[in-house]
């Protein structure tokens, strides 16, 4: 069993001036997001379009792998299959031994952070370079991410600053933003120059084009894929979609809803190799049609990995990525894996107040796929919290009108009586949040004086 | 590792009923799309070239080669120091400062141009180079990402890419620095229809 959520997030609220900055940046994001959505008189539309066009996909999964596998190959591309991470990570390593490479520039996939690419490969003798600028930071950090988006979020630049003057000799205590990045653009340079095979994820995978689309801001994935003579795109079967109009229209969402901007500065579609060169694609299941099995948690591979779920979720911008168990954190997390009993808190990290909903570009019921986790952790009565213990007990005095005014009674008095310090001695909730001030009388009560008969 | 077969056979169905492909409608933008694309090209952090003629680009292209700036040009009629036939490889081009492309659209609403690899020596020349410099005629710029999808048609292989101004990147703090890992600055001169 994992430390709760509520124990693990401690570490970052511990700072609480960190916890104000991080929510401000994470709202800056939703801010310009709402901007752009604004903009486009057609916004609503779009997210129902797009919504039923990946229902679509999931609906027709085989047929359109199908498609995209032959029009790739017609392409001359090169099609791998991994029913799991291990099956993913043989098939890379091998890909890239039998050619004899021993380096790897890599652009952000969450695909390679789920199937633990990386290490598997540094087992093999092959080095990996991270390239998008916030996973370097991290890989240099030896941390994971923070956010799928803006893996850096939760550091400053200082911290960052310090990090690159060990790692690549800046200047000591040098930590502008522009120098830090145009010196870390000098050393990746060399990484590039120098690599001999390059990764990328998919954005979108367009089956009856056999191509792909890969969206980066900094031209990592194209710097680094059209250097060396192979280039392996790794993907998780949900990122296909039927054609290139369904891909146009994600590529306008992505970036909007994702940063706030119009478009990422780069949309780079790859429908063939670079003459001479190879271009191997790995389509990734890892539990994705046992997820989609189930209806009620089968929308979760609607989701495009824009991030504006945790962006704009207030459990993710005060607590921090690094407080949840699975890799992706925010709600798009919880949705995908918060029916695990092993860390069966995730669940809760969750107000369900479908902030998340609302700005969805593609409309994952991610606040019902949540509440759905909890219902079944509580039907295999793996609840966190003691919620075993005292929930049926809450159940069965809340559940009688005589309870309940009861215990709202006794509440209304303990609240009025009871010190603040002290309440926040109580633990659990009340640990970093105020109790209301109780009012002054039951909402019955005011009823029956204001309204009865 | 498992064949495409055992892959198939592995898959458990979808418990999402069978559900129809929606129409996908194709967003449109009124006139003026010029104004509409600069506009739009300059938020991004790109720049537009002063002129907008062939003949502009060509001067510019010599300025930057008086400068003894390494410039290679894949424009028809524009004239770099860099000879593009010679190149065979694409890590022969990490001094270049100026890489000048013909784009084949635009888009007004993402500030955006369309490089197809049929028209570089080499993918690459556009990411590696210090600065780029990319060409449309005004009757090619499209009002969306979907009408320039439209327009392109079938992809039919190949490799192009759509870029909305420099290379950038806001990974320190969320502050916006451009030249991450391409161009460092990306100018598009929009040349008057014929």
């Amino acid at each position: 069993m994992s430390q709760t959520h509520a124990r693990k997030v401690e570490t970052f609220t511990a700072d609480e001036a960190r916890v104000d900055w991080h929510s401000a940046a994470l709202l800056a994001l939703r801010d310009k997001r709402d901007l752009q959505a604004k903009s486009l008189p057609e916004w609503e539309q779009m997210r129902e379009t797009a919504s039923r066009m990946k229902l679509y996909v999931l609906s027709h999964l085989p047929e359109l792998l199908e498609q995209f596998t032959s029009n790739c190959e017609a392409n001359g591309m090169e099609v791998h299959w991994a029913r799991d991470a291990k099956e993913h990570n043989e098939i890379v390593a091998g890909i890239l031994k039998e050619r004899g490479k021993k380096k790897l520039v890599k652009s952000k996939s969450m695909l390679t952070e789920e199937v633990h690419l990386v290490p598997h490969l540094e087992k093999h003798g092959i080095e990996c370079i991270e390239t998008d600028l916030g996973e370097r930071i991290l890989q240099l950090r030896e941390e994971p991410p923070s956010h799928i988006v803006v893996p850096a979020i939760h550091l400053k630049k200082e911290e960052i600053g310090e990090l690159f003057h060990e790692k690549i000799g800046t200047q000591a205590g040098a930590s502008d933003p522009t120098y830090l990045t145009h010196a870390a653009r000098e050393s990746m340079r060399q990484e590039f120059l120098s690599a001999d095979a390059a990764m990328t994820g998919v954005n979108m995978a367009i089956a009856d084009e056999g191509a792909f689309v890969v969206c980066t801001n900094e031209g990592n994935a194209d710097m680094g894929a059209h250097l060396p003579d192979l280039h392996i795109a790794v993907m998780g079967m949900e990122k296909l979609v039927p054609d290139a109009d369904s891909a146009a229209l994600l590529m306008r969402m992505l970036a909007r809803n994702a940063t706030g901007q119009p478009s990422t500065s780069y949309n780079s579609i790859f429908g063939a190799p670079r003459p001479g060169c190879q271009l191997h694609i790995v389509i990734v299941d890892n539990g994705r049609s046992l997820r989609m099995a189930d209806r009620r948690h089968a929308e979760i591979y609607k989701c495009i990995r824009c991030g504006a779920c945790i962006n704009t979720c207030p459990v993710y911008r005060r607590g921090g990525g690094h407080s949840y168990d699975y890799f992706i954190p925010g709600p798009i997390g919880l949705a995908i894996a918060g029916d695990n009993p092993e860390a069966n808190s995730e669940a809760w990290a969750c107000t369900l107040n479908g902030s998340c909903n609302n700005v969805c570009p593609v409309k994952v019921p991610l606040r019902e796929t949540i509440a759905y986790h909890r219902e079944q952790l509580a039907q295999q009565k793996q609840l966190p919290y003691h919620k075993n213990a005292y929930m049926p007990l809450a159940g069965k005095i809340f559940g009688s009108p005589r309870g309940l005014s009861m215990a709202m009674a006794a509440a209304r008095v303990g609240l009025r009586i009871m010190p603040q310090t002290l309440q926040r001695r109580i633990g659990g909730w009340s640990k970093s949040r105020d109790f209301p001030k109780p009012p002054a009388e039951s909402f019955a009560h005011w009823y029956r004086k204001n309204r009865g008969e | 590792m498992a064949s495409k077969e055992e892959f198939f056979a592995s898959l458990t169905p979808s418990a999402i009923e069978p559900t129809p492909m929606p129409e996908v409608a194709v967003a449109t933008r009124d006139a003026p799309l010029r104004e509409h694309f600069i506009e739009v090209l300059e938020g991004v952090g790109g720049r537009l070239g002063q002129g907008d003629d062939l003949g502009d680009v060509k001067q510019r292209a010599a300025e930057l080669v008086s400068q003894n700036l390494q410039v290679l040009s894949l424009m028809e009629g524009v004239q770099g120091n860099r000879d593009p036939s010679a190149v065979s490889d694409p890590h022969e081009l990490k001094d270049v400062d100026y890489t000048i492309a013909p784009a084949r659209l635009a888009v007004a609403e993402n500030g955006s141009v369309w490089i197809s690899g049929e028209d570089l020596v080499t993918r690459n020349a556009v990411f590696i180079c210090e600065h780029l410099i990319a060409v449309v005629d005004e009757n090619r710029i499209t009002g969306t990402m979907s009408e320039a999808v439209r327009r392109l048609g079938k992809l039919g292989g190949g490799w192009g890419v759509f870029i909305s101004g420099p290379s950038k990147t806001a990974d320190i703090e969320q502050a916006l620095v451009m030249g991450a890992h391409g161009a460092r600055s990306m100018t598009v001169y929009v040349l008057r229809g014929v």
